[in-house]
């Protein structure tokens, strides 16, 4: 029986209008993700990963092509439809946590529920229980700006799962983390999807991580370059026919331009994943076409 | 989100920036407590001229008038007509004919009104020495004013109470022919009135010679708000009636346009107070833009952001309302005070000048939270369209 992929793209294309210049962010995008798969979408600013993963979180709407969440159109729903699916059928994390300051820990892991409608016991219960998850039940009652970029990462990994969602979207989420901090970050999304099945979709420009994933996804100029199944890892049977080849992942990474891992981070520093100037990047990249 | 929720968030984003709410609040306050304060001087201005032209025993009176039109005659059946309306409790009809007050050698106009012992129930009238009514029906007993006894040099009550005096009643028949009774009639009262010339004898004793048309009948009820049945029930049957309830009417009409006049002067502090929090939401809005993504990406109804900062407007109207409320009333109080202090020391009487009837004061909390609430909708309905992907990115 053939699996309904949790996530398909079919000649998903964005364009973007910045002034009389027409920004393609994405180019006809077609590919399928798994129930249980730990994804990643590997490439440099500007590629389009992260446009990518705003359409995969309904944040935006394709320009052309179409979005299947386990075989429903995603353009099918509207804005109150895109909030229930934001709020119960993904998870996500961003490179900068995106936590309410306002808040403390238990009460942004808990929010995605209130916006459920669900009541106060049950959710901070809910929202304990992540807590104790992510190792920081301790933290409970203290605000973000009061933990350290780690922590707050874990805390925003506790909320992203908080609804028990099909996805998990990472956005660099190691973006802004020391390397240690950035260790725990992974070992936990990694032990999410080993444990628990969740699907995984790590948004990277750290090959590092690549090594644990099951299939990546290539990325340049707004397009899929290559896919590519980490055989080391486990088979996915779903996509056999694809050559397995985990050795030739970082090989692959050096191919599409990534840089090397110290580089990596000093990119990082450089330039922090900030979608506004991915934007102005592709514009620049567009005019030196 | 459960309005519970909504109402949280809502409270701790005010409180997020305690000074910045205290100061829209206050705008309300300021607006607030103005209407209050000079809307219930007008009120307790209005409830005391009210009070100078009757009390409210003569709200519950109507006077019948004879009518002009053929064949509707204010007799005794019209009497018995209006006894039976439900909520009259008491009827009285009054008779009037021109009259002379005369002794031995001298004699005095006055009017000589027919009344049933109950009209003293009715009407404010009391006597001031002597008794207050007469001892029945058919008794030949006279309530006189001091004004009608000058003219017979009887103004020292002590030496003309229990006097008999003779009184003269005419009555204009047809064709101009005056018909004269002389009645002789015990002075059982007498009024300090020395202005207007009165006497007030027993109906009966006028009926014996009248062809029983009365002038006017008084009708009471028990309760006020019946009176406007009463009053329509008997101008139906076609008389017109007169009621001090016209002039308390044209004075309410008045002071209506006067609490309107001052309750605008409150309602332009309002109004610069609905720009204050309209200015506020607008600035929480660039503010929390981020966080408006984040709450859209995680999962929030655009609704869900809408109403959470409906509701900070309202309750900053809320608020406002309330402390506004016992602010103006607090104001009215000390200067209600500090007025009938001054005048009493000057040999003044105090009265309450302001006066803050319940459903006004509602009405006035209900109208800051509505303002408020309206003040909000625009930003709070922005903030709801901001886009998930672009407010993430606002910084």
């Amino acid at each position: 029986m053939a699996k309904v992929p949790v996530f398909k793209a079919v000649n998903v294309t964005k364009t973007y209008q910045l002034g009389d210049i027409e920004v393609k962010a994405l180019q006809n995008v077609n590919l399928e993700i798994y129930s249980g798969e730990f994804v990643c979408f590997f490439g440099q600013s500007g590629c389009g990963k992260s446009t990518l993963l705003s359409l995969i979180a309904g944040l935006q709407k394709p320009s052309s092509g179409e979005i299947f969440v386990r075989g429903e159109k995603l353009s099918e729903l509207d804005n109150t439809g895109l909030a229930k699916y934001r709020r119960s059928k993904i998870g996500i994390v961003f490179q900068s946590f995106n936590l309410i300051p306002s808040m403390n820990i238990i009460e942004n892991i808990a929010l995605p529920l209130t916006f459920a409608r669900i009541g106060k016991k049950q959710r901070l219960e809910r929202a304990k229980s992540l807590l104790e998850t992510v190792g920081l039940t301790k933290y409970l009652d203290h605000t973000s700006s009061q933990l350290s970029g780690g922590q707050q990462q874990r805390v925003a990994i506790a909320r992203s799962l908080v609804t028990a969602p099909w996805i998990l979207l990472a956005d660099e989420p190691t973006g802004n983390l020391d390397t240690k901090s950035a260790n725990e970050v992974m070992r936990l999304l990694i032990s999410l999807n080993r444990k628990s099945k969740r699907t995984v979709i790590l948004i990277t420009h750290n090959p590092e991580y690549l090594d644990y994933a099951d299939r990546v996804f290539f990325m340049q100029d707004g397009k899929i370059i290559k896919t590519q199944v980490n055989s080391k890892v486990k088979e996915v049977e779903e996509v056999s026919k694809i050559e397995h080849v985990s050795d030739e992942l970082k090989e692959a990474a050096k191919e599409v331009g990534a840089v090397g891992q110290d580089e990596a981070s000093a990119d990082i520093q450089a330039l922090p994943e900030e979608p506004a100037e991915s934007l102005s990047e592709e514009k620049t990249e567009e005019k030196k076409k | 989100m459960k309005p519970i929720d909504i109402l949280r968030l809502s409270f701790g984003n005010l409180r997020r920036n305690m000074l910045r709410t205290v100061l829209t609040i206050s705008g309300v306050v300021v607006g607030i407590s103005t209407i209050v304060f000079l809307v219930s001087l007008g009120f307790g201005l209005q409830n005391l001229a009210v009070s100078k032209v009757a009390n409210l025993d003569a709200l519950t009176l109507l006077t019948v008038n004879a009518s002009q039109k053929e064949g509707i005659a204010l007799n005794q059946e019209a009497v018995d007509k209006f006894k039976n309306i439900t909520g009259v409790i008491a009827v009285s009809p009054l008779i009037s004919f021109p009259a002379q007050v005369s002794v031995p050698g001298a004699s005095g106009d006055t009017v000589a009104y027919g009344i049933n012992p109950d009209y003293f129930n009715l009407e404010d009238i009391t006597a001031d020495y002597g008794s207050k009514n007469f001892s029945g029906p058919d008794a030949n007993e006279a309530i006189v004013s001091v004004g009608s006894l000058k003219a017979v040099n009887l103004t020292d009550p002590s030496t003309t109470l229990g006097k008999e005096v003779d009184f003269k009643i005419v009555k204009v028949a047809e064709g101009d022919k005056k018909v004269e009774n002389i009645v002789k009639l015990k002075i059982v009262g007498i009024t300090k009135d020395e202005s207007t010339k009165y006497a007030y004898m027993p109906i009966n004793i006028i009926n014996k010679f009248d062809g029983k048309v009365f002038n006017s009948v008084k009708l009471k009820s028990k309760e006020r708000d019946d009176m406007i049945e009463i009053r329509k029930t008997v101008e139906s049957m076609g008389y017109p009636t007169t009621s001090v309830k016209d002039t308390v009417d044209q004075i309410n009409q008045i002071f209506v346009v006067i609490q309107w006049v001052l309750g605008g002067f409150g309602m332009v502090a309002l109004m610069v107070a609905a720009i204050g929090i309209f200015n506020t939401l607008t600035i929480a809005l660039l503010e929390r833009t981020h966080e408006i993504g984040i709450m859209k990406a995680i999962g929030g109804r655009n609704g869900d952001v809408a109403f959470v900062f409906t509701a900070e407007a309202s309750m900053i109207g809320l608020f406002g309302g309330a402390i506004g409320l016992a602010a103006g009333y607090i104001m009215g109080f000390l200067i209600n005070l500090l007025i009938n202090f001054v005048a009493t020391s000057v040999g003044g009487t105090a009265n309450p000048l302001f006066f803050t009837p319940l459903w006004f004061a509602s009405f006035v909390v209900i109208f800051a939270f509505t303002i408020s609430t309206i003040a909000g909708i625009m930003p709070a309905r922005r903030a709801a369209k901001l886009d998930p992907l672009e407010a993430l990115r606002y910084e």
